[in-house]
C-alpha cells in the first residue's frame, strides 16, 4: 500500500537509475553468453568424448548466461517501468499541491486539503475554494491508487524473477520461459509461426534484443523480424571478424595459411559492407531490401531479399552456384534486383527476389562435379520455402525458385528429394539437377524451365552420357521434357565456349533475363 | 585487355539510343526514371579481369494508349532495321518485347510492354572500364 506521503517523498531518479544499472549488466551478460559461444565454435575441430563434454558444458553455460541476461533485461524493463508510472503519479501530486498552495490551501501529510484563510475569502471564493478542493482531493486519491496498482503489479514481477524462477540457480535443469522456448533450428517453419505468434509484443521485443541470431537464421519467424535481428546480428559478425584481422595484422609474420585467412577475413567484411550498403542506402528505383540471414562462418552465407516477400504477389528465391559465398555476394545480389525489375516490367503488381547464399557451395569447378554439396544443402532450401508459405500474409504468393549453374542442382536435388514448395523452378545454365526427366521433380513439366546459352561452356559438362555426366543431363535438352526459353548466344570464342557466356544471363537486357521476369510474374515465355 | 569508352561516355550514349526511340513516338509520351546506375560486369566463376561496369538505363513510358503499342513496336522496329542495330528477338505476338544491339558500338536496347499497361525502354552498355583504360591488377 502506497500512502499520499511515501508518493509525494519518492525520488523517481532512483527508478531510471536502477533501469539503467540492470540494462548495463543484462548487457554484460549477453555479452559473456556470446563469448562463450565464441570459445566453443572455436573449439569445433576438437573430437573425443573429452571435447563432447567439455563443449556441452560450455554450451550450458552460454545458456545460463543467456537466461540470466533475459532475467536482468526484464528488470530493467520493470524499472523502468516504475519510473514511467510511478513517477508519473508523483508528479500529479506536485502540480496538484502546487495549484492548492496558489490558492492559499495547505495540503497535510496524509493528503487532506485545508482552507486556513477561510475567513478572508470575498464575494463568490468560497465556492471556487470548495471546487478546487475537491477536484485536487480527487487528483491526489487517484494519484495514490495509480501508484499503488503499480507498485504492487511491478513488485509481483519482480518476485517471479527469482533465481529459481529462470532456473540460473546451481543445480535447476531448465532456462527462463521465454529462452526455453525459441525454437530450434529445423523446428517445422509453421511451428515457429505459430509459436512467434503467441507470444506478447513486449515479448517479442525482448527475444528480438536477447535472441537475434537465433531469431534471423530461423525459418517461420516474419520476413521484417529476421531483418531486424539479422541487423543486429550483422553488427556481431562484423565485430567478431574486426577482431580476427586484428589478431593477425599484429603478427609480426605470417604464414601462408595465415595470409590466405586474412584475404579471406578482409573479403568477407567487404561483402558485409555490400550487403549494409543495400539495406541502408539503396539505389533510387531499387525496392526495400530485408536481411534474412547472415553467417560469416566457412565460407559464409548471406539471405538477402529485395522487396518484401511476406507481402509480394510473386516470390522468386534465387540459388547462385559455383563460387557463392560471403565475400562475392553483390552481384547475386544485383541479379534479384535485375529479376525483380523484370518481373514489374512484365506486369507483376508486386515482386520479391530473395539471393540464397545459404548453402556451402563448391568454390571451383573441380569441387562442383561433387553431389554432396547439393545433397547438403537439400532441407535449408527446402525449410527456407517452407517458411516463406508460412509468413505469407493473404493470399499464397506465385513462388518460383531459379537456379544458376550449381544452385541449379541444388534445386534439382531439393525437388526431386524433399517435394520443394514453389509453383515454378527456373535452370539457367545447368550442368545437371540430378534427374533425367522434368516430371521426376515432382512439378508439372510446363512449370520447370530451363535455359542455357549456345556458348556457355556448362555445356561441355553434358557432352557425355552417364555415368560420366556428373549431374545428369541439361535440363535444356531435348529429352528432358521441360519447358525451354531462350538466352542471347553469349560471347563465343575459338573453342565455341566461354566462361563469360556462362554468367552473361543477367546482363544487359539478355532475353534471358526478360524470359525470367515473365517466369516470376508468372506470364509465357518465349 | 583492351580500352574501351569511359563510363561517363557510355552513360552519355546510353541515353542517346534511349532518346532515339523516345523521339519516335508521340510528343504526349512522358518518360519515368527507373535505374540509371552501373552495375557491376563481374561474376567469381566469370575469369574475365574485375572492375568493369555496365551503365544500364531503364524508363517507364507513361501517358500513351496500350491499344497502339504495338504499333509502337513496329515503328521502332522498322526504324532500328534501317538505322544499323540488329534485331536480336521480337517475341510478339506472345511477349511484348524487342531486343536490338547497335552494330557500330554494341550498345543493347530493348522494349517491353505488359498486359497492364505498363510499357517501357531499357538500354545498356557493353561492360567498360570506368576510365577507359584497364585497372591495374592487384
Amino acid at each position: 500500500m502506497v500512502t499520499f506521503a511515501d508518493l509525494h517523498e519518492v525520488d523517481p531518479q532512483v527508478f531510471r537509475q536502477g533501469e539503467r544499472a540492470w540494462q548495463t549488466m543484462s548487457n554484460t551478460m549477453g555479452e559473456r553468453a556470446a563469448e562463450v559461444r565464441r570459445v566453443n565454435d572455436a573449439l569445433a575441430d576438437w573430437e573425443g568424448d573429452a571435447a563432447t563434454a567439455a563443449k556441452a558444458t560450455f554450451q550450458g553455460h552460454s545458456q545460463k548466461l543467456d537466461a540470466c541476461s533475459d532475467t536482468l533485461f526484464e528488470a530493467y524493463r520493470l524499472w523502468g517501468e516504475a519510473a514511467d508510472r510511478i513517477g508519473a503519479a508523483h508528479r500529479r501530486i506536485l502540480d496538484g499541491a502546487a495549484e492548492c498552495r496558489y490558492w492559499g490551501l495547505t495540503v497535510t501529510a496524509d493528503g487532506t486539503i485545508h482552507d486556513d484563510n477561510a475567513r478572508n475569502r470575498m464575494a463568490d471564493e468560497p465556492v471556487r475554494i470548495r471546487e478546487v478542493i475537491a477536484k485536487y482531493s480527487g487528483v491526489f486519491r487517484d494519484a495514490v491508487t495509480d501508484a499503488t496498482a503499480a507498485d504492487a503489479q511491478i513488485a509481483a514481477s519482480f518476485r517471479r524473477l527469482t533465481a529459481e524462477a529462470v532456473g540460473a540457480a546451481p543445480g535447476s535443469d531448465s532456462t527462463t520461459a521465454a529462452s526455453a522456448t525459441v525454437p530450434v533450428r529445423g523446428t517445422s517453419p509453421a511451428e515457429v509461426k505459430r509459436w512467434w505468434d503467441s507470444l506478447t509484443p513486449m515479448e517479442q521485443e525482448s527475444l528480438l534484443f536477447t535472441r537475434s541470431s537465433e531469431l534471423g537464421m530461423l525459418d517461420g519467424i516474419p520476413a521484417e523480424i529476421r531483418d531486424r535481428a539479422n541487423r543486429f546480428q550483422l553488427v556481431e559478425e562484423r565485430a567478431e571478424l574486426d577482431a580476427q584481422k586484428q589478431r593477425l595484422e599484429t603478427l609480426p609474420s605470417r604464414t601462408h595459411e595465415q595470409e590466405l585467412e586474412l584475404k579471406s577475413i578482409n573479403e568477407k567484411l567487404g561483402g558485409l559492407d555490400t550487403i549494409e550498403k543495400r539495406l541502408t542506402s539503396p539505389q533510387a528505383g531499387q525496392q526495400q531490401a530485408y536481411l534474412l540471414g547472415i553467417d560469416s562462418s566457412g565460407n559464409g552465407r548471406a539471405i538477402v531479399a529485395i522487396g518484401n516477400p511476406d507481402t509480394a504477389a510473386n516470390v522468386a528465391t534465387f540459388v547462385p552456384g559455383t563460387g557463392a559465398r560471403l565475400g562475392s555476394c553483390g552481384t547475386d545480389i544485383g541479379r534479384s534486383d535485375s529479376m525483380v525489375k523484370a518481373a514489374n516490367r512484365a506486369g507483376s503488381p508486386s515482386t520479391a527476389s530473395i539471393t540464397w547464399i545459404g548453402y556451402d557451395a563448391p568454390q571451383d569447378l573441380v569441387a562442383a562435379a561433387d553431389e554432396d554439396y547439393a545433397q547438403n544443402a537439400r532441407q535449408d532450401l527446402d525449410r527456407f520455402q517452407d517458411g516463406l508459405r508460412a509468413t505469407h500474409e493473404g493470399t499464397p504468393s506465385h513462388n518460383t525458385v531459379i537456379g544458376h549453374s550449381y544452385g541449379s542442382t541444388v534445386i534439382g536435388h531439393t525437388a526431386r528429394d524433399m517435394n520443394i514448395n514453389a509453383d515454378d523452378v527456373v535452370f539457367v545454365g545447368s550442368p545437371g539437377t540430378g534427374v533425367s526427366r522434368a516430371e521426376d521433380l515432382g512439378l508439372p513439366p510446363e512449370h520447370v524451365h530451363s535455359t542455357v546459352a549456345e556458348h556457355d561452356i556448362i555445356q561441355v559438362t553434358n557432352v557425355f552420357k552417364e555415368p560420366f555426366d556428373v549431374h545428369g543431363p541439361d535440363p535444356a535438352g531435348p529429352m528432358f521434357g521441360g519447358s525451354v526459353f531462350t538466352s542471347d548466344p553469349g560471347t563465343s570464342s575459338w573453342t565455341g565456349y566461354s566462361t563469360e557466356a556462362h554468367s552473361q544471363y543477367w546482363d544487359r537486357e539478355n532475353k534471358a533475363l526478360n524470359n525470367m521476369g515473365n517466369i516470376i510474374a508468372g506470364k509465357p515465355t518465349t | 585487355m583492351r580500352n574501351t569508352i569511359t563510363q561517363e561516355e557510355a552513360a552519355k550514349r546510353v541515353e542517346e539510343h534511349i532518346h532515339a526511340v523516345v523521339a519516335l513516338l508521340p510528343k504526349e509520351a512522358r518518360l519515368e526514371l527507373g535505374l540509371s546506375d552501373p552495375q557491376n560486369c563481374d561474376d567469381p566463376t566469370d575469369n574475365g579481369p574485375r572492375g568493369r561496369v555496365t551503365e544500364s538505363h531503364d524508363y517507364q513510358i507513361h501517358d500513351l494508349p496500350p491499344t497502339d503499342y504495338n504499333a509502337y513496336f513496329d515503328t521502332i522496329k522498322q526504324w532500328w532495321e534501317t538505322h544499323n542495330y540488329q534485331i536480336l528477338a521480337d517475341s510478339r505476338p506472345k511477349d511484348m518485347y524487342l531486343w536490338a544491339e547497335n552494330k557500330n558500338d554494341s550498345f543493347r536496347i530493348s522494349i517491353k510492354a505488359n498486359d497492364v499497361g505498363g510499357f517501357y525502354v531499357i538500354a545498356s552498355s557493353p561492360c567498360v572500364w570506368p576510365q577507359g583504360t584497364p585497372a591495374p591488377r592487384e
